[in-house]
């Protein structure tokens, strides 16, 4: 399994070089596909390997050692954190390479890249060591330049460029955090510097009251910093709107589908474990610019007529749901966070999905320009209906759960006092402002929907060509996982359950709640 | 009194330095043979290299510590070491030579061109192992006067003169403030030694401190820190391709290792030496921050890579600043010298590669502009791909080399102190800074279409190769298979005078030692 663990993060790798070297682009997109629907495969055998073993916290553990000079091992192995996020991602992939089946341009070397991405994007929720996991996040950054770079639209180079600083700078933040382990952590360990991720939970050294207490609130910022650049938080967001308008369809779903996942992932692995008493004592701030994040990007998604810098900023509206969820401490907030990021991983994946299928004939995104879609094609309007209402968090869809998980974990922390006994009446405000949100979310969703679906069909969609069978292929998937997941979320809890318990026991020690009505 | 002279195990230890200086006489000799010919004496050339490098192999192995010729020079793993990539790098060199403008070069030329980077060479090596103040005079000058005549070899440009000249002059004020502080370090220790002079520093006097001050702008202008640098832009700019490669690698490589083992002399005394490590600290991140900055507004790359080398020579001083700090044992030192060695290591891939490519370029396209970059991935995708690994590499992307030098010159400055942490800050600063101009070149040879219908470059497969090995090394080292990173850890050992380890250890033990010799005395 730990074989079938690391072979699934470079099986990508190989197979990019490989269709570099294909004679047609033909075989390299079916070399790709393959690759993909091999990787699934892999992550399927995992899951279903980590189910029937009964594995709760870490499996499949494996390292070697691999920079003797600082301790740093090469460390993989996968726990309830990161296996749905794997799933998601190969799942994903597998319907971004037929989304990219009409790629003209240089397709090899999109595919090429696409692939690297995907070793990345795998190596950053597999990795279990805090220095791997840097690299991963850090290449991930390098295919995504260029594939929106050169495949983008008219102000590609500005977006790729934008995209690249602003998660740089992101990563430049990690990385003074690690060089800070790296020095303050030979403290605990009594000689060489740690850098398993497990490991580094909660320090007593980091605990309010250690040695290096003060060091644990700089670096606590410098991490969040770091991943609300990626999630992307309110103020951070502004490279979001612009790689998304310009990156082609596929790049724009995997983008949203996975990489923001990325910072939110790393938020539940590092910045919260690592330093739980540092979040305790800001829970506020960043509950706070959750919230914001909610309200400024449904409002700024309203004022779009854009299609897809809305489905953008929709985006960042619903991923102000995961900081808001991670920053309460509440238990429900964190499974809530989680499953929004699952949801929207799926959702907004198909949202942009469903605007690359009108943009391609089309060529334009003008909402005032649209209309009718729906009688034109009724069941890619179907889809849409389901995409979108999923998206809104309409009960029985799987936007919902994380919503209204996220909105009783953050009334809880109230009660719970895990935020400090006087926060009732700020997590009321927070709470409030949360749940009008919702409202604002069902504003731009419906009335987007009406300019775009409802009406008459207009004289220049004559001659589209109909919605094909490939593209009807990865709706209907989709579309069916925005149903399945808002019926049966225990799909995703009982996987993250054991993982969960332990972490909330290392950031919130006492008066731990039992999560049994939650997970099942 | 006089350590005893044992010339032919000396001359043992300095082999490498021997074989050099025989393959120089021989090169500048062969063209008696035959004028015309070509190949003699850059074969001579490059069997000279490859025995020194054996022999500096093989004296790595063999006592891996010794002070030879009157602890005038120290022949440790350190040194050693340096000497093996200073062999390799200057081969490689050769190779690019070769590979991209002997043609263009004169017959006659030849000989002299391969005797110069020869005697620069053995001077190179020298300041690797230079452990008096006399020998480092005498290294840098015979690592300098070569490079001055080296870097105005295109006799017929009026840049190339120019350059040449602008080298000459800066490099001659240079030395001559360098002689006035080791004079005036003479006057307040009374010795050349290294050791004895950190050993007098521990009750630093003015004159001492003045003289040490001015010394080091002679390391200074070798290493081109600001505000010493001048020269190294137009230099870089107007002299052959390989040339440049070599001053950036070679020459700096020399200097820094010369910094560290003075610098490392002082650390080990029980005194702390707070100025030292300030002073250098901050001229590393002056310079570092100076270049970088400087970098951002070039368009000709050969400009841009010099003042990215001002930046690396940046990152390496603030590394060894740390080797002051008083009182370090030698596992300290050791995460000091093995940052040093690494970094030079990684770097002399990186930029002979992009030194390279960019030669190739110009040669084809005759231009150096980065403008004329626009659209070479579809023109020349290899050549783009490799220049994107060296460009990223020299960034710092993780995966890569670079990064891993960077993060080791990190964990180097860590030792010191308070201060090593704003220098951390200084170093991370400067690597999201310089991401900017390293990009551009992707920028043009990626994301820029071609308007002008600019020409394919095509390679021979001899370059190919020789950049697919830099390419390569700089994957292996950054994915740390071989952990060279612990390879150069183990490495950076330095030895120091016997005076001086007995001045440290035991003070009675010398104490007890002068009597005996007063003694015997008649």
């Amino acid at each position: 399994m730990t074989t079938m663990l690391n072979l699934m993060i470079f099986l990508p790798l190989i197979a990019g070089i490989a269709v570099l070297a294909m004679p047609s682009r033909e075989q390299a997109k079916w070399l790709t596909l393959g690759t993909s629907i091999v990787v699934l495969i892999m992550s399927l055998i995992i899951t279903a390997g980590y189910i029937s073993d009964g594995a709760s916290g870490l499996a499949y553990y494996n390292e070697v050692t691999w920079i003797q000079a600082i301790n740093v091992k090469y460390a993989t192995g996968v726990d309830g954190l990161s296996l749905p996020l794997v799933v998601l991602t190969t799942a994903l992939s597998v319907l971004i390479v037929l989304a990219s089946w009409n790629v003209e341009k240089a397709t090899k070397a999109f595919l090429a890249l696409y692939l690297f991405l995907m070793t990345a994007m795998l190596g950053v929720f597999l990795a279990m060591d805090l220095f791997l996991f840097y690299v991963f996040f850090e290449v991930s950054l390098l295919p995504m330049y260029f594939l929106i770079g050169i495949w983008g639209g008219p102000r590609k180079e500005y977006a790729a460029i934008k995209f690249f600083i602003y998660t740089l700078a992101g990563s430049i933040c990690l990385l003074i955090v690690m060089l800070g382990l790296f020095f303050l952590t030979p403290q605990h360990t009594g000689g060489e510097p740690l850098w398993h991720m497990i490991e580094l939970q909660n320090l007593p050294i980091f605990a309010e009251g250690g040695a290096y207490y003060g060091w644990a609130k700089v670096f606590f910022w410098l991490t969040l910093i770091a991943f609300a650049v990626k999630i992307p938080a309110a103020p951070l967001h502004t490279w979001l709107p612009d790689a998304h308008v310009e990156a082609p369809t596929p790049i724009s779903m995997i983008l949203a589908g996975v990489l923001l996942k990325m910072g939110g992932y790393a938020l539940m692995r590092i910045t919260y474990p690592f330093f739980p008493d540092a979040a305790q004592a800001f829970w506020h701030i960043v509950a706070a610019l959750g919230v914001f994040g909610i309200i400024y990007g449904a409002l700024c998604a309203m004022a779009q007529s854009d299609w897809k810098k809305l489905v953008a900023y929709s985006s960042v509206s619903h991923m102000g749901y995961v900081t808001l969820g991670i920053a309460v401490l509440t238990t429900a907030g964190f499974y809530g966070a989680y499953f929004q990021m699952i949801a929207h991983g799926i959702t907004s994946a198909m949202m942009f999905f469903m605007v690359g299928v009108v943009y391609e004939r089309a060529h334009h995104r003008e909402i005032n320009r649209l209309g009718g879609m729906w009688l034109k094609w009724p069941g890619y309007g179907g889809w849409s209906l389901v995409c979108f209402f999923a998206g809104m968090g309409l009960p029985g869809m799987c936007g919902f759960i994380g919503e209204i998980m996220v909105l009783l974990g953050t009334f809880e922390a109230a009660g719970a006092g895990q935020v400090g006994a006087n926060a009732a009446p700020t997590v009321y405000t927070l709470g409030i402002l949360a749940s009008s949100g919702v409202v604002l979310t069902a504003g731009y969703i419906l009335w987007m929907f009406q300019r775009v679906y409802m009406g008459q069909p207009r004289p220049d969609y004559d001659h589209y060509e109909p919605v094909n069978a490939r593209e009807y292929a990865i709706m209907t998937v989709l579309g069916i996982a925005c149903f399945v997941f808002g019926i049966m979320p225990k799909l995703v809890f009982n996987l993250t359950e054991g993982t969960f318990d332990h972490l909330l026991n290392v950031i919130w020690p006492v008066g731990q709640v039992a999560t049994a009505a939650l997970g099942g | 009194m006089f350590p005893t002279l044992d010339i032919l195990n000396d001359l043992k230890l300095v082999a490498p330095e021997v074989i050099l200086v025989v393959a120089m006489c021989a090169a500048i000799l062969v063209p008696f043979i035959n004028r015309r010919n070509v190949t003699l004496p850059t074969m001579v050339a490059i069997i000279g290299l490859g025995a020194a490098l054996i022999a500096a192999i093989f004296t790595t192995g063999q006592q891996s510590s010794s002070l030879v010729f009157s602890d005038m020079l120290a022949i440790d793993s350190f040194s050693q070491f340096f000497k093996i990539i200073l062999m390799l790098f200057t081969l490689l060199v050769v190779m690019q030579w070769v590979l991209t403008s002997r043609d263009q070069t004169h017959a006659y030329d030849v000989p002299d061109f391969l005797c110069l980077l020869l005697g620069a060479t053995v001077g190179m090596s020298l300041m690797a192992s230079a452990n008096n103040l006399l020998m480092i005079l005498v290294a840098t000058e015979a690592a300098s006067l070569p490079s001055f005549v080296l870097a105005g070899f295109r006799k017929r440009t009026a840049a190339g003169s120019e350059s040449s000249l602008k080298y000459v002059v800066f490099g001659a004020a240079a030395s001559s403030v360098s002689i006035y502080g080791m004079s005036l370090v003479y006057g307040a220790v009374g010795s050349l030694d290294l050791a004895a002079v950190a050993e007098a520093g521990r009750d630093m006097s003015p004159m001492l401190a003045v003289g040490l001050m001015a010394m080091l702008a002679g390391f200074a202008f070798k290493l081109s820190a600001v505000p010493l640098h001048f020269w190294c832009p137009d230099v870089f700019e107007a002299a052959p391709t390989e040339v440049t490669t070599f001053l950036s690698v070679a020459s700096k490589g020399a200097a820094i290792c010369m910094l560290t083992r003075l610098l490392v002399n002082f650390g080990v005394t029980d005194g702390s030496f707070p100025a030292l490590v300030t002073g250098v600290g901050i001229l590393g991140a002056v310079t570092a921050t100076w270049g970088n900055l400087a970098a951002l507004q070039q368009s000709n790359i050969k400009r841009m890579l010099a003042y990215s080398s001002i930046a690396h020579a940046g990152y390496m001083i603030m590394g060894v600043s740390a080797a002051a700090m008083g009182g370090l044992n030698d596992e300290a030192i050791r995460v000091v010298a093995g940052a040093v060695l690494f970094y030079i290591l990684v770097y002399t891939f990186m930029n002979l590669g992009a030194f390279t490519v960019a030669a190739v370029i110009a040669r084809r396209t005759g231009s150096e502009n980065l403008e004329d970059y626009a659209g070479l991935s579809s023109r020349s995708p290899g050549l783009a791909a490799l220049l994107v690994v060296f460009m990223l590499s020299l960034f710092g992307m993780p995966g890569l080399g670079g990064f891993l030098g960077k993060i080791m010159i990190g964990a180097a400055m860590w030792q010191a102190g308070s201060g090593g942490v704003a220098l951390i800050a200084v170093l991370v600063l400067n690597t999201l800074i310089s991401f900017y101009y390293y990009v551009r070149p992707v920028y043009f040879m990626y994301l820029r279409p071609d308007t002008q219908g600019r020409p394919a470059v095509t390679i021979g497969p001899a370059i190919t190769a020789m950049l697919v090995l830099c390419a390569v090394a700089l994957v292996a080292t950054g994915i740390s298979r071989p952990d060279m990173t612990h390879v150069t850890k183990e490495y950076g050992r330095l030895v120091r005078s016997a005076t001086f380890r007995d001045a440290t250890t035991s003070t009675a033990a010398t104490t007890v030692e002068a009597g005996e010799r007063l003694v015997e005395l008649p």
